[in-house]
């Protein structure tokens, strides 16, 4: 091999090993994303597949027979059951709070109700008849109500998904970008009002979001006729909320990058572990119970799981008037504190 | 314009500037008073301060110490008034890739709440009317340049701050550019522009402020500085053979400093009066020994090569 050759090696794998974002991606992120799907999907954890019985459809005898057959014959499928109301049962089946329903058809004989097309309900169903003799077998309920399927569970994810990328990408990104070409140091050295540089973003972002939202809803509704079931006014305040939250978030994280290597890394580290642990395709109830309080703050799990209760529940924003403010006040301490540190040059 | 620095109140004074990044001193006791309608360039080689200082004025750097005073006002005090007073243009500034450059001037122009009409006028003054609808990207370099100042210039400034206008501008451009400044000298304006060329701060400035490791080594009109701090001549020669000149060369009447210019490749000798030697210098040397052999008058990089040793362009 010639010297120019042996030179161009050692070029590449110096871009390589001093480049700190490569380093990032290559080697750490890999790591953390098996750590944190490992964590959620371990086969030598007790994964807790979550059933919830309709109290009046089913005996006691039934229930303590079910539990002792599934903590007996498998050390590894271990089921948790709720007993509820069919009301409560249905709601958390909604949430993706459990997997599937047991509870009496019309002739008095024990039906699982879920979404076929859930996996996670899916695999529950042949975990739990598998158990079963063949005259035990239950046979399925196909959920068809609206607001129940898989696909309205995983509709407002990708709503809430899709703004969370698009205003951390599109806000954060083109900051760190014009800071990068010190285009901000030349605005910041004009009369140009901050509130009104960072508003036109807010505002930018959102009519991109909404555009982006209302494409996923049409799609939803032509496709598998998916349909709101809760107010347009309450879907769209709760979307601003979500919105602000983001672009508060995006603003702090481009505070003080100084330039787009840089940023690529910090908002993929910022989005990339929301995205799998906030229950977008997915309920994060897979993921032990000590973390589930955690996950369950995450800006993105309180967004989804809003998007959710107005969607799918036809909740107004009085019931989800909590997660909104929380959502809020994301925002503005985002905001606040990425404005104290913001660096113009 | 001496006699307009006398009456007139000053537009920037500063006095005793001291500005450090960790350990390194970037000014170090500065003092400049500008006045209105001079054209000043700040001439040094990298790292001698000239940006620093220029980011004072600008009011996008705090001093660590002194007395900085722009229009008998601070930034501190009244930065709303001292934006709309102020033009100037960055380094290597970058705009936004997507816009043209009518929509980027008038981006601007919105901010300092300016017409319209202001904004093609000064397009017009810039000589980009044609560019007007091209995008930012497709520009030449001297186009960007030349939006820079555009940009600069929207909202009528009384003082224009350059940082290094023309650096890596082919020499076309680089005149296209200094035109249009000299044009803008008849609105009244004042000009304050760091540079590394001394032909540019010869051009466009009638006065011109010498920086070294943040300090002013010299302060005046160019034939001023020449004369007060070395009124030398200056002959470059090469030998054939690489032959050394001889040591009776010093003997010359008005010798001043023999030394050999790495970047030429040529000897340089400075003396009071290049006609009175230049017989006795070709005896000395021997004419059949001579490759080349120019004089000249000293220059700003004579100068400032005989008070610290370096070149201006380095």
């Amino acid at each position: 091999m010639n010297n120019s050759l042996w030179k161009l090696i050692g070029m590449h794998l110096k871009e390589f090993y001093r480049d700190p974002e490569i380093l990032f991606w290559t080697i750490f992120l890999p790591i953390a994303t098996a750590y944190i799907l490992g964590v959620a999907f371990d086969d030598n954890r007790r994964h807790i597949q979550k059933i919830a019985i309709v109290r009046e459809s089913v005996s006691e005898n039934s229930i303590t027979e079910w539990q002792q057959k599934a903590t007996s014959l498998s050390a590894r499928e271990t089921f948790e059951f709720s007993v509820l109301s069919g009301e409560e049962a249905m709601l958390r089946l909604r949430r993706g709070r459990t997997a599937l329903v047991l509870q009496s058809d019309n002739k008095g004989n024990v039906v699982a109700v879920f979404d076929p097309g859930n996996r996670e309900s899916s695999s529950t169903y042949l975990a739990l008849t598998s158990l079963l003799s063949s005259e035990e077998k239950i046979p399925i309920q196909a959920i068809t109500q609206k607001g129940h399927r898989y696909i309205d569970f995983l509709i407002p994810g990708l709503i809430a998904m899709g703004v969370m990328n698009s205003i951390l990408w599109g806000v954060g990104y083109s900051i760190i970008e014009f800071r990068m070409k010190k285009l901000l140091r030349r605005l910041h050295a004009t009369p140009m009002s901050r509130l009104n540089f960072f508003l036109s973003y807010f505002v930018v972002r959102n009519l991109v979001t909404l555009f982006e939202a209302l494409i996923l809803l049409v799609f939803g509704y032509f496709s598998f006729k998916h349909m709101i079931q809760g107010d347009f006014l309450s879907l769209f305040l709760f979307f601003l909320a979500g919105n602000f939250a983001f672009s508060g978030i995006a603003l702090l994280i481009s505070s003080r990058a100084g330039n787009t290597r840089i940023g690529n890394g910090i908002i993929n580290a910022v989005t990339m572990p929301m995205l799998v642990l906030s229950g977008i395709f997915f309920s994060y109830l897979n993921f032990p119970e000590s973390v589930i309080p955690l996950l369950e703050k995450l800006p993105l799990a309180v967004f989804a799981d809003g998007l959710r209760m107005i969607m799918n529940e036809g909740a107004d924003i009085s019931i989800v008037a909590g997660k909104a403010v929380y959502l809020v006040a994301i925002g503005l301490a985002s905001y606040l504190a990425g404005l104290k540190i913001f660096r113009w040059n | 314009m001496i006699e307009n620095r006398l009456v007139s109140q000053p537009v920037l004074e500063i006095k005793e500037l001291h500005k450090s990044f960790r350990n390194l001193k970037a000014l170090n006791g500065v003092d400049l008073t500008v006045h209105k309608g001079e054209y000043v360039a700040l001439l040094g080689p990298n790292g001698a301060g000239k940006t620093t200082l220029l980011e004072i004025v600008e009011g996008i750097q705090k001093p660590d110490k002194g007395f900085i005073h722009l229009f008998g006002t601070t930034w501190h005090e009244n930065q709303k008034e001292l934006r709309h007073k102020v033009g100037l243009s960055f380094q290597d500034t970058r705009f936004v890739d997507r816009l043209t450059v009518m929509e980027t001037i008038l981006l601007f122009s919105s901010f300092y709440k300016v017409p319209k009409k202001k904004a093609v006028e000064v397009l017009e003054k810039v000589k980009l009317t044609e560019k007007a609808n091209a995008f930012v990207p497709s520009l030449s370099g001297g186009q960007r340049q030349r939006l820079a100042l555009a940009i600069a210039l929207v909202h009528s400034p009384e003082i224009l701050l350059l940082d290094e206008p023309t650096t890596g501008l082919d020499p076309h451009a680089r005149r296209d550019l200094w035109h249009i400044l000299d044009q803008l000298r008849k609105d009244g304006l004042t000009l304050i522009l760091t540079t590394h060329y001394m032909e540019e701060a010869e051009y466009l400035c009638q006065r011109i402020v010498i920086l070294y490791q943040g300090k002013i080594l010299a302060d005046g009109a160019m034939d001023q500085l020449l004369s007060s701090h070395a009124a030398e001549q200056v002959i470059e020669f090469q030998l054939i053979d690489d032959l050394a000149p001889p040591e009776s060369l010093e003997k010359l009447k008005g010798f001043k400093e023999l030394y050999f210019e790495q970047r030429t490749h040529k000897w340089v000798l400075k003396v009071d009066s290049h006609f009175s030697t230049l017989k006795k210098f070709l005896s000395k040397v021997g004419q059949d020994n001579l490759r080349l052999l120019e004089t000249r008058k000293m220059n700003l990089d004579d100068l400032f090569i005989s008070m610290t040793g370096r070149h201006l362009s380095e």
